[in-house]
């Protein structure tokens, strides 16, 4: 380019002297000056087309030639259309994996939140180690204490999750929504879309009537009507209890919110009732509490700021109390963030397998290439230019293997999405976004430069002679390059070796989890939850009628076996963790208390649950009680584990536990244990009481639970045709989706693992073919002397099982150093687990030597008299 | 100039031009206006140099590597660009010259086929 710049400089001087020349030659053949000149320019020509045509010289020639690369580069791939078709290939799957996964990862981990300086925001936790509350809510007593700390804290704001019906409709509706304070659009700094948000006026206690709708809900109910304002919603029910009369709507939500709140529909005032701050509801833990750091504040001392408060606040009421501070970001993404890493190293890594293997392709058929690349170096080709044409050829299988690799990304982000787990966050918006397209392209241009380049060099070291000079043997036989092949092809069986290991591990929790008794029977079980407006169903007689007329109807249902009512089941809402004494045991002022969760139970429920009873026996109908269900001539039934916690030495038969003094009630037997949240965590510690209030119906069918929910969703619509039933799900169903994500994991890595594994196996074929290429002569000696097919056999195969042992070996003490990495993930099998070790080395050497066996067997096939004649 | 013998001249065949150039600068350096005359004179000016298509010839081979460009006086003591023959050049001109000759001796016999 810098030559093209000279040279066309002076072209306007060229040309006017070419023109005066002209003149002077023609006045020497004497014409006037001025018939000199106009015949010379006549003669010339049109100046700027000449100009011009001149000029596209420059043009057209580098055209020319970077057109010439590339269709000499397209005539050699197509001319070695299996060694395309294998790079293309492995490209388009390194390219397509990571781009979909990255696609996830990005929207997953690395999108911002839908807030303005998102990583100023931080949630507060209260801590509790001694009750087993790791972290937990806070309460309005602790909000406004903490809140007070301006120095640390722009603006906080505390969420109540509740839920609530509304009415005067077709279908009573129960939507899901949350009690904010006033100050939350400040922490958040949204706005509304339409209408106002919440005045200091609308959160006070008593004066609460305005709701904001989400911008889901707006769609959903008013079809995004923009007159919606000053409209009215009537609340009958659900756990919100605090209002009577309806609620004017005054706002619209953006739509963002809902990547941080998925679920909410409805937005009104928290308004802290007054007894919300009493004494007694000091610890009442309910709220959520979120705040925005203090410019220039750092989360160390926020943290430090909190510990202080904390101690002041706890006042020795608890041996062990903190106030966690935890960036908003992570708890959004919280435990997602682990495997996604795991699986975005294992994108990497794969993608360096793939690279590996096409740098030894393209190294092999280098060597092929060589003595013709070696004759067009010795008739005068550039080593620059023969670099820039192999430059051009890996360009070009780049580009055709990042096109297809974004193709099968596209169709990958549409799989992980249907296979990916709901409460992933944001799953759904996933798409291949700008970002990802150009991280798919840089990769792409890497990779290509990287496996263009190391043939290039390897060529400015290629010593002309030498190569024309070995002739008749065949390719380019440098010692050197079979050494790096040997060295590319080792590293790629250790990467693929991590990768096998890891997935192993993982699988081999996942079938662990799946032989975990969840402790009761889940199969053929249906349950559905009724919200019940509190204000009808106000006390234990109309909860009673209810309870009893509803289990009674869909017990009598042909198809039922069982029914109950509980407060909750295992792997959906479940108990409350709650604190209790037990009568005669005296606690120190700093042991923990007894804690467990508690369940209200009707009698059946250990039946249509198939709990079974270990010892002692269980409910009868006649000790339900509607009111308070411990006190005076109360009964309850415990588990083992809580047993096995509290009653160590001793029988828990007949002991009494209670509130406090005066509300005693007898423990008349002990049932299995339930895992209750997933299964990869034991139960706490749990007692049933009999008892009225549970919503949740449970009900265990003779055969297909599902063909059962319209007759028993007609039943308590024949009781209560006002209260809306939600959450239908069998218990399966539950089940399966607390494995979700982590079977979502594992489908993910077994596909990279077996995707690595291919690529190894193409890599160690691709190498022992390279090898007996070049030992073809050798062999064929061998065998004229006398040699045995099965010595030849041997010979190939050794170079397989050395490559082989060399890449297990690294590739064990690689995955020792990673897998503890992946510990947090594993259930029941240890990060350095000798059968999945050993297992996979197994595998792999199994498949490096099919992978060497097939071009062995070639080998055995040699001709001698052929290969001597090719001499 | 171009009143004479208007019918006699013939344009050059594509391509043709830039053998006729390397042909010329093999006796020793020329400027452009020498070279386009050289042609002519050297084919009792049946051959037309189309002045307009020398310049794009001459930077057509400079950036091929064929010749090259020295700065010089012209013989009436002016400043003007030299064009040499490089030794790429030489080579290119020796190949098209055989492939030149190949090309005329096949079309000549096509043209007058012996035994006619």
């Amino acid at each position: 380019m810098m030559r093209r710049k000279r040279m066309l400089v002076d072209l306007d001087q060229d040309i006017r002297d070419h023109i005066e020349m002209a003149t002077q030659e023609n006045i020497d053949r004497g014409m006037s000056l001025e018939e000199a000149r106009y015949a010379a320019v006549r003669k010339f020509g049109n100046v700027a087309r000449v100009k011009e045509d001149t000029r596209e010289v420059w043009n057209l020639v580098w055209l020319e030639q970077l057109l010439r690369d590339i269709r000499l580069g397209l005539r050699q791939l197509r001319k070695n259309s299996g060694f395309t078709i294998v790079v293309v290939l492995t490209l388009a799957l390194g390219i397509g994996a990571s781009t979909a996964i990255f696609s996830v990862v990005n929207t997953v981990l690395l999108r911002p939140l839908p807030v303005r300086d998102p990583e100023r925001l931080v949630v507060l936790h209260d801590q509790l180690p001694t009750l087993n509350l790791p972290r937990t809510n806070v309460s309005a007593t602790q909000f406004r204490e903490f809140s007070r700390r301006e120095d640390l804290f722009e603006s906080s704001a505390a969420l109540l999750k509740t839920d609530l019906n509304l009415t005067g409709r077709d279908q009573p509706l129960r939507v899901e929504a949350m009690q904010v304070t006033a100050s939350l659009f400040r922490v958040l700094r949204i706005n509304p879309i339409l209408g106002r948000t919440f005045t200091a006026v609308d959160d006070t206690y008593g004066n609460s009537h305005v709701a904001m709708l989400s911008h889901n809900l707006w769609q959903r109910l008013f079809v995004g009507d923009r007159n919606v304002i000053g409209k009215r919603l009537n609340p009958a029910g659900g756990t919100y209890q605090l209002v009577e009369g309806s609620f004017e709507i005054i706002g619209v939500m953006p739509e963002s919110l809902e990547l941080l709140y998925p679920h909410v529909e409805l937005w009104i005032p928290v308004a802290f009732p007054p007894e919300s701050f009493s004494e007694d509801n000091r610890w009442l833990l309910a709220y959520d509490m979120i705040s925005r750091l203090r410019p220039g504040v750092t989360l160390a001392q926020a943290r430090a700021g909190m510990a202080t408060e904390a101690a002041r606040f706890n006042d020795s009421t608890f041996a062990e109390f903190g106030i966690e501070v935890r960036p908003l970001v992570d708890e959004q993404v919280g435990d997602v963030r682990a495997p996604l890493y795991i699986l975005l190293g294992a994108v990497g890594l794969v993608l360096l397998i793939a690279c590996t293997n096409i740098a030894g392709l393209v190294l092999a058929r280098n060597g092929a290439r060589a003595r013709e690349i070696a004759i067009r170096t010795v008739i005068g080709a550039g080593r620059a230019h023969i670099v820039s044409q192999l430059l051009t050829e890996s360009l070009l299988l780049s580009i055709g293997g990042g096109v297809l690799g974004l193709l099968l990304a596209q169709a990958c982000i549409n799989v992980l999405i249907r296979m990916a787990p709901g409460d992933l966050p944001h799953v759904s918006t996933v798409r291949l976004d700008l970002s990802v397209l150009s991280f798919a392209f840089a990769v792409t241009l890497l990779a290509g430069i990287l496996f263009g380049l190391m043939p290039a060099f390897q060529l400015a070291r290629t010593d002309l002679t030498e190569t024309l000079k070995e002739g008749g043997a065949g390719p380019g036989t440098g010692r050197g390059k079979l050494r790096l092949r040997r060295m590319l092809v080792v590293s790629e069986i250790a990467v693929a070796l991590v990768l096998l290991v890891c997935s192993g591990l993982l699988l081999r929790s996942f079938a662990k989890l799946l032989d975990v008794r969840t402790g009761f029977d889940p199969s053929n079980l249906l349950t559905m939850n009724v919200s019940l407006s509190p204000a009808k169903y106000r006390d234990g007689g109309h909860m009673k009628a209810f309870s009893d007329a509803v289990v009674g109807r869909v017990f009598n249902l042909p198809g039922v076996t069982h029914a109950a009512l509980a407060s909750g089941v295992p792997f959906s809402s479940y108990g409350y963790n709650v604190l209790f004494q037990i009568r005669n045991r005296s606690t120190g002022p700093h042991d923990p208390a007894p804690h467990a969760n508690d369940m209200y139970v009707t009698p059946g429920y250990f039946e249509t649950m198939r709990i079974p009873l270990i010892r002692g026996r269980l409910f009868e109908p006649k000790e339900m009680r509607s009111g308070n269900v411990l006190g005076p001539g109360a009964v309850v039934v415990i588990d083992e584990s809580l047993a096995k916690r509290l009653w160590p030495d001793s029988d828990p038969l007949g002991a009494e536990i209670g509130w406090e003094e005066g509300t005693w009630a007898t423990i008349i037997g002990i049932v299995g244990d339930v895992h209750d949240t997933d299964l990869a965590t034991e139960s706490k510690g749990m007692f049933y009481v009999p008892g009225y209030g549970g919503t949740t119906l449970v009900v265990r069918a003779a055969s297909d639970p599902r063909s059962l929910i319209s007759a028993v969703r007609e039943q308590i619509r024949a009781v209560d045709a006002e209260q809306p039933v939600y959450d239908i799900s069998t218990m399966s169903e539950l089940v399966a989706v607390s494995l979700a994500r982590r079977r979502f994991a594992v489908i993910l890595l077994a596909l990279f693992a077996t995707l690595a594994l291919a690529l190894a196996f193409i890599g160690v074929s691709g190498v022992i073919a390279y090898l007996v290429t070049l030992r073809t002569h050798e062999i064929g000696i061998r065998l004229a002397l006398g040699a045995q097919h099965a010595d030849v056999l041997r010979l190939i195969l050794s170079q397989g099982l050395l490559m082989s042992l060399a890449g297990v070996a690294i590739g064990l003490v690689a995955a020792l150093l990673a897998t503890p990495l992946l510990a947090s993930q594993l259930f029941g099998v240890h990060p350095a687990d000798s059968k999945t070790l050993v297992a996979v080395t197994l595998l792999l050497m199994a498949v490096a030597m099919i992978a060497s066996y097939l071009p062995a067997r070639r080998a055995t096939r040699v001709d001698p008299l052929n290969t001597l004649r090719c001499e | 100039m171009s009143t004479k013998e208007q019918n006699k001249r013939i344009e050059l065949l594509q391509g043709t031009l830039d053998l006729l150039i390397l042909r010329t600068l093999l006796l020793g350096t020329a400027h452009g206006h020498a070279i386009a005359k050289a042609i002519e004179f050297r084919s009792d000016e049946v051959l037309q140099v189309e002045q307009g298509s020398l310049y794009p010839a001459l930077h057509r081979l400079i950036k091929r590597r064929w010749i090259s460009v020295e700065e010089g006086t012209s013989e009436n003591n002016r400043r003007a660009k030299f064009y040499r023959l490089t030794a790429k050049g030489r080579a290119q001109l020796a190949y098209e010259t055989s492939k030149w000759d190949k090309m005329v001796g096949a079309i000549a016999r096509i043209l007058r086929p012996t035994g006619e």
